[in-house]
């Protein structure tokens, strides 16, 4: 049987993509970012090589997994670089890429040495799957055996723990139709990112902490490194990865760092991709494009990228990998690839969100609950090599993890954060009705017909998020209606099992369940695109306007002089004006217990009073912004202050302090 | 174990059922709702724990702020304190008294009000230097031209090698 030879195709790809990068570094010229986003495809073409079969034997599925993939990589490399305490600087970039294509040579040789990856044995799930593009799979699969029942037999380690890994005959869509289907969920979900977020400025108010750390790491060249001006000079704790690879991107391109506010968009779309992937190669593309559907028009999309919730939407673009490589496992691919691919997901997972890892590692374990129970020797070979391959992988992540958070004061109690308790009304309006139904019933057809873990994989994810929602109960601290973020995942992940199950069975199921999906998104998509004006109205924390009283504090402020803020300034602030700040956060909008001793001292100055006074004498601070339409807080003049700017979105008061 | 022909005849058709009419229903249910007001600053905060009458914001607290028109709101207004009011603009300030006794300010530019805490000249936010540092942190662009090079060109040479060697397999 031949093949393309994609992963030699892919490592040509990328050697001539960082050429090109490095031509733009030699000539020294700075360009937009958006030219050194290729660097995302260096990263993940490099490591093709040495990707499971399942994944890099079909070709849109091979583009489509590039650029969360390279964005993984590229982000657990300069986590590592800048761990070992080398300089981030073009060189060093350019030097990481190429070690990763030479990564990727050396893996690519060593395979072709060995036509069959894993020592030469055949893998388990690799008949299975069609071989090239268009391919249907082979007849009869659908009515191969489920599972292995949990019976311990011989030979037991080469079967798969998750059942069969088959997609029925006419299961996979042409290629061209497929890339229709994703293309036009593309074009839809960016729509939506940018009518929630898009504009200058966009709207929001974190996305001044991601340009100001992006923007310190190119000063600075490295990532452990302080804030000069949040709450009058900490270190920067935000989750590495995503400003890493937004710092890469400003080095490499020595581009204007307001380009990236439109990161957020990138990254909801490498959201969709990474799920396209995972799911095809897992379900086949008709669930593919069944499941990019569903996750285009969750509401829920344009909520998060609205108030720029960009680390969230990294670790959920890195998720779908994860589950894909649980999902290769289960299916029988034991091999150091599929193992290697889970380690590095948990590990970027880590790197990029710490919520979306405890939430990855409460779905891992549901589901590898069920499989231990399955094939415990099995699962415990798997487990001794994914903890060797996150060892080897994330030591130096771990390492900057660790220092990060060194002196952060941990955690503040749950009850800090009992006003973020999920509220179910708002849950509906985050999924929209046609989601919500078609989750139950997604639910319903898993359960009733699925007998393999695999197909469960949406359900335990869905299951993680409601635990972290409900969290409270056992004191668990966390910003707990933030597991609505996770959920249209869930159900991409639930309406795609539904949709292979439909297709397995055949008749008259494998017709209607295609169309009841379509019907659903396409009802999904009037709400969707009403939630993301309403979340831009209500999330449009600043506006051209509120810019001119930013400058206006810029011009007034002395050395030494601080700015007081509310909650809905308290992130643009410190990037807009380039000042230290105080913030006056609410408790549940603090994460490091550290913070709160100084966004007690910005509270008191909102409050007004004595307190109020003695921190604008003590901290010298010149100017109090208060965002007329904050939600969440009484609004309070500030004692002694005078209005020295006034706009719709800003209100700059004036103390006085010399 | 798989579900029984009954089951398996009528559990998808009547899901579908469910589902369009769920569909149907929820425009008809929303339509009877009260419709959203996106200004609402409590829209996102479920009912339970809204205030139970409306917060004014720290504008209608202020109690130097002068009366200030939505329009002038929305470009922005620069308040720069008068201590030292000249006779005209106050008897100026005086006409612009409302009957209510509160100070009406006027024209954005004008040197108005002018005594006590509401002594204040209003100036356009626009005024103000567009090319400042903090604007080109919000809105900064560089040349596109660097993606011809990083995306047009190992394209074009992908392309061109693939033709040369043709596809490889394995």
């Amino acid at each position: 049987v031949t093949q393309p030879d994609l992963a030699r195709e892919a490592l040509v790809l990328a050697t001539l993509i960082a050429a090109a990068l490095a031509a733009i570094v030699v000539s020294g010229a700075d360009v937009s970012v958006l030219a050194a986003v290729p660097a995302l495809a260096v990263a993940g073409l490099a490591v093709v090589p040495m990707l499971p079969p399942a994944l890099r034997r079909r070709r849109l599925e091979l583009a489509a997994v590039t650029l969360p993939l390279g964005m993984l990589v590229l982000a657990v490399a300069v986590v590592s670089v800048a761990a070992l305490g080398i300089p981030l600087t073009r060189v060093s970039l350019l030097m990481t890429l190429a070690a990763l294509v030479a990564a990727g040579a050396l893996a690519q040789r060593r395979s072709a040495d060995r036509p069959l990856a894993d020592g030469g044995r055949a893998q388990p799930g690799a008949a299975e799957r069609p071989l090239h593009d268009d391919v249907p799979a082979q007849p009869g699969a659908a009515e191969r055996p489920l599972a292995d029942g949990g019976q311990a037999q011989p030979g037991a380690a080469d079967r798969p723990v998750g059942g069969a890994s088959a997609t029925p005959r006419g299961a996979d869509l042409p290629t061209p139709v497929a890339a229709a289907i994703l293309v036009a969920c593309l074009t839809l979900a960016a729509l939506l990112a940018v009518r929630a977020s898009g504009g200058t400025p966009p709207s929001g108010n974190d996305w001044g902490k991601y340009l100001l750390y992006a923007d310190e790491i190119r000063r600075q060249g490295s990532l452990l490194i302080d804030n000069p001006y949040w709450l009058l000079g900490v270190p920067f704790r935000e989750d590495p990865a995503g400003p890493a690879v937004l710092g890469s991107l400003l080095i490499l391109s020595g581009g204007a760092t307001a380009e990236l506010a439109w990161a957020i968009v990138g990254c909801v779309l490498l959201g969709l991709l990474a799920t396209f992937a995972a799911v095809s190669t897992l379900f086949g593309r008709r669930a593919a494009c069944a499941a990019v559907a569903v996750l285009a028009v969750a509401p829920a999309q344009a909520d998060m990228a609205a108030w720029h919730g960009l680390a969230n939407f990294v670790g959920l673009a890195f998720l779908p990998l994860a589950l894909l490589a649980v999902g290769l496992v289960l299916r029988g691919d034991r091999s150091w690839s599929a193992c290697g691919l889970l380690a590095l997901t948990l590990v970027g997972i880590a790197a990029a969100h710490r919520l979306t890892l405890l939430v990855t590692v409460v779905t891992l374990a549901g589901i590898g609950v069920v499989a231990l129970a399955r094939a415990p020797g099995v699962m415990l070979r798997i487990a001794a090599r994914l903890a060797a391959a996150a060892a080897v992988l994330g030591a130096l992540v771990a390492s900057d993890l660790l220092r990060r958070s060194a002196d952060d004061g941990g955690v503040q109690s749950y009850s800090a954060y009992l006003d973020t308790k999920i509220v179910w009304s708002l849950v509906q309006r985050d999924l929209s009705w046609a989601l919500v139904v078609l989750a139950a019933i997604s639910v319903l057809v898993v359960v009733r017909w699925a007998r393999e873990p695999i197909a469960w994989l949406g359900i335990a994810l869905l299951g993680a998020a409601l635990a972290y929602g409900y969290s409270w109960i056992a004191h668990v601290p966390g910003f707990y209606i933030r597991a609505v973020y996770f959920m249209p995942l869930a159900v991409a992940f639930l309406v795609a099992a539904a949709a292979w199950l439909a297709q397995r069975r055949g008749g008259r199921a494998a017709r209607l369940v295609p169309a009841v999906i379509a019907v659903a998104a396409l009802a999904a998509a009037p709400a969707a695109w009403g939630v993301a004006g309403d979340v831009r109205n209500y999330y449009g924390w600043t506006d051209d306007a509120a810019l001119r009283g930013y400058d206006l504090v810029v011009r007034g402020l002395g050395p030494g002089q601080t700015v007081v803020t509310d909650r809905c300034t308290s992130f643009l602030a410190p990037w807009l004006v380039h000042a230290p700040v105080l913030a006056g956060l609410l408790p549940s909008d603090i994460g490091p217990a550290a913070e709160r001793a100084r966004v007690a001292e910005a509270r008191a100055v909102l409050a007004g009073g004595a307190a109020g006074r003695r921190v604008v004498a003590r901290r010298r601070v010149r100017f109090v912004l208060i965002n007329p339409r904050c939600p969440g807080t009484e609004q309070r003049v500030p004692s002694g202050g005078s209005l020295v700017f006034a706009s719709t979105h800003l209100t700059v008061f004036a103390t006085g302090s010399p | 174990v798989s579900p029984t022909p009954a089951v398996r005849r009528g559990a998808v058709p009547a899901l579908l059922v469910a589902l369009l009419v769920t569909m149907a229903a929820a425009p008809l249910a929303a339509a009877a709702q009260k419709p959203l007001d996106p200004d609402d600053p409590d829209l996102y905060r479920p009912a339970s724990r809204r205030p139970s009458k409306p917060q004014p914001s720290v504008l209608e607290k202020a109690p130097a702020i002068p009366v200030l028109t939505t329009r002038r709101l929305q470009r922005g207004v620069v308040i720069t304190p008068r201590p030292r009011p000249t006779r005209t603009a106050r008897s100026r300030s005086e006409r612009r008294r409302s009957p209510a006794g509160r100070a009406v300010a006027g024209d954005v530019g004008d040197p108005a009000p002018t005594s006590g805490p509401l002594a204040a000249t209003l100036r356009p936010a626009a005024t103000l230097d567009p090319n400042a540092a903090v604007i080109q942190r919000a809105s900064g662009r560089s040349s596109l031209l660097g993606l011809a090079v990083t995306v047009l060109l190992p394209g074009v040479a992908f392309v061109l090698w693939r033709r040369r060697t043709g596809p490889r397999v394995s």
